[in-house]
């Protein structure tokens, strides 16, 4: 069975802690990893896809040092970064077919595979197109098909739906919802809905350390009693605001301002507990105010 | 007259055929898309991906100095001439190398080669190799058309055309971490063309070339191979970290 362990991974960048002595064990399923800008996420993703060198401690695969087992890992590896790199005068097809050769993906089979996965992502009728002429969320959904061509057991996905229209978003969702049944998919994003409807467990990174993790019921569980709602005037959820994290205002007919806020005390004497939902835990987790 | 053989009707277990049909949907599912290629196939594969400016550059480099030293063999032109062209021609002959190499820098590819199966080390080396071949080849060509036609021996001219090539190698590689995108191109062919002009810079006095002055030139030699060691193992250092590859 597929396993990947962090052992007390740290990552520094001169004296910045990026990603602080992780530890934590991945194995079949969908991850999604939330947090802030600057959390350490794409850090934590490149250390796990084996371009970064922790520092100290060290990511296992199955029990082996990723580093040691070299092409072995990368085999089993399919990876998006958030900015995805390509030779801009290539064609789409020449694009996979020449990644394909590089995940040693046989030639007979290459062929095959990049069709079935430009007709997966959409992107059947773009096969001649030079990179440099497809739009944003195309490169975005070249950049997916690409991470699918040797059919990997380790899915690493950098905020794969920025860029991708709602439509495109659902698709790729339910996509990587299929391809969660049978191997390890890592997905970091700020998009919370995305990592709310398919995560199978959510983690959420704070200066480079996993704050919390679990199912979407036991991460909801952390903010259960701490998240409340309230009408206030106009004035009065201006003040709110600057005193306490609110995750939503919503102006009602009459003038009045409806306020969702995430506080571990009651913010005013009218507020009533409500249920929480990722954004009200991501926001606790991250102790961001949107303002 | 034959009889005609009737086959005895067999009846099918729909429950049976699905589940085998199922079995072999299962193994379809389970066909692995990778192999180990072996080195000709990634060399071949690699190939057909080199930028055909850079590869073709290179060709053409060899191709015109070749042309041009016979050109001086049949015009009888003197030493100076024939140490002056392979000299320009070493030194420019890193650029090629450079500017293939730095195309995956350039535009973030480095990061999504690392994460394959050969990652872009290895591609590097596939490059290298090739590259390699050919600035050997044009070496031993100059090395051989230049001793047969001045009274350097071997073994002088190999070294007069060696330091130019190795020092303007060096120098290849030391800015080519210094600026990405198209100003890096244009840094390295500066770079390039600097190096060809230097490596010109010993024919304004020819007494540099007499058997007297060979020791300063071993020396520059050695200098020029230390700097490319020192080059070399800088850049890999950096890409072993992988903050070279992540912010290129």
């Amino acid at each position: 069975m597929l396993e990947l362990k962090l052992d007390r991974v740290s990552r520094h960048y001169k004296q910045k802690i990026a990603v602080d002595r992780l530890e934590f064990t991945f194995r079949k399923g969908i991850y999604g990893l939330l947090g802030a800008n600057g959390a350490g996420k794409t850090t934590l993703l490149r250390m796990m896809v084996g371009v970064l060198r922790p520092t100290s401690g060290e990511i296992l695969c199955n029990g082996q040092e990723i580093g040691k087992m070299g092409g072995e890992y990368r085999m089993k590896l399919g990876y998006l970064p958030q900015e995805l790199g390509y030779y801009p005068n290539f064609t789409v097809c020449r694009y996979l077919e020449y990644l394909a050769e590089l995940k040693a993906v046989p030639p007979e089979l290459a062929r095959e595979r990049v069709e079935k996965l430009l007709k997966i992502t959409g992107l059947q009728g773009s096969g001649k197109e030079k990179i440099k002429t497809l739009s944003g969320g195309m490169v975005r959904r070249l950049g997916i098909a690409q991470s699918l061509l040797n059919d990997p057991e380790i899915l690493i996905l950098d905020e794969p739906t920025s860029g991708l229209d709602p439509r495109e978003r659902i698709r790729f969702r339910n996509m990587i919802s299929s391809l969660g049944r049978d191997r390890m998919v890592l997905l970091s994003s700020h998009i919370v809905a995305d990592i709310e409807y398919i995560a199978d467990e959510i983690l959420l990174m704070k200066a480079g350390k996993i704050t919390e993790s679990g199912n979407l019921q036991e991460i909801l569980k952390t903010v259960d009693g701490k998240v409340w709602e309230c009408v206030k005037t106009p004035e009065q959820a201006e003040w709110i605001s600057q005193k306490f994290t609110v995750s939503n205002r919503k102006n009602t007919e009459d003038g009045r301002v409806v306020l969702r806020i995430v506080s571990d005390t009651q913010p005013a004497e009218d507020a009533a507990q409500i249920s929480p939902n990722l954004e009200d835990v991501y926001l606790y987790g991250t102790g961001e105010n949107p303002g | 007259m034959k009889e005609k053989i009737v086959l005895e009707e067999i009846s099918i277990d729909q429950q049976e055929k699905g589940r085998i049909l199922q079995k072999l949907e299962e193994a379809a599912e389970q066909k692995q898309y990778w192999r180990c290629p072996s080195f000709w196939e990634i060399f071949r594969g690699q190939l057909k991906y080199i930028s055909g400016f850079c590869l073709g550059g290179q060709l053409l480099c060899v191709c015109l100095t070749v042309v041009l030293l016979g050109y001086f063999q049949w015009k009888g032109e003197g030493m100076l001439t024939y140490l002056g062209t392979a000299s320009v021609a070493a030194s420019s002959m890193g650029l090629f190398l450079v500017a293939e190499l730095g195309r995956s820098r350039a535009i973030g590819m480095m990061e999504l080669e690392q994460s394959c199966y050969l990652n872009f080390k290895q591609v590097w080396c596939v490059k290298m190799i090739l590259f390699g071949c050919l600035d050997i080849l044009l070496l031993t060509v100059m090395v051989a058309v230049v001793a047969k036609n001045t009274s350097c021996g071997l073994f002088r001219v190999l070294v007069y055309l060696l330091v130019p090539f190795v020092l303007s190698n060096a120098v290849q590689l030391l800015v080519f971490t210094m600026l990405r995108g198209r100003r890096g191109e244009y840094l390295q062919a500066g770079a390039a063309a600097m190096c060809g002009m230097i490596s010109l810079v010993p024919l304004s006095s020819p007494q540099w070339y007499a058997r007297t002055y060979f020791g300063v030139w071993v020396f520059a030699l050695a200098a020029a191979v230390l700097c490319l060691i020192r080059e070399i193992n800088l850049i890999y250092r950096r890409m072993e970290e992988g903050e070279m590859v992540c912010w290129n």
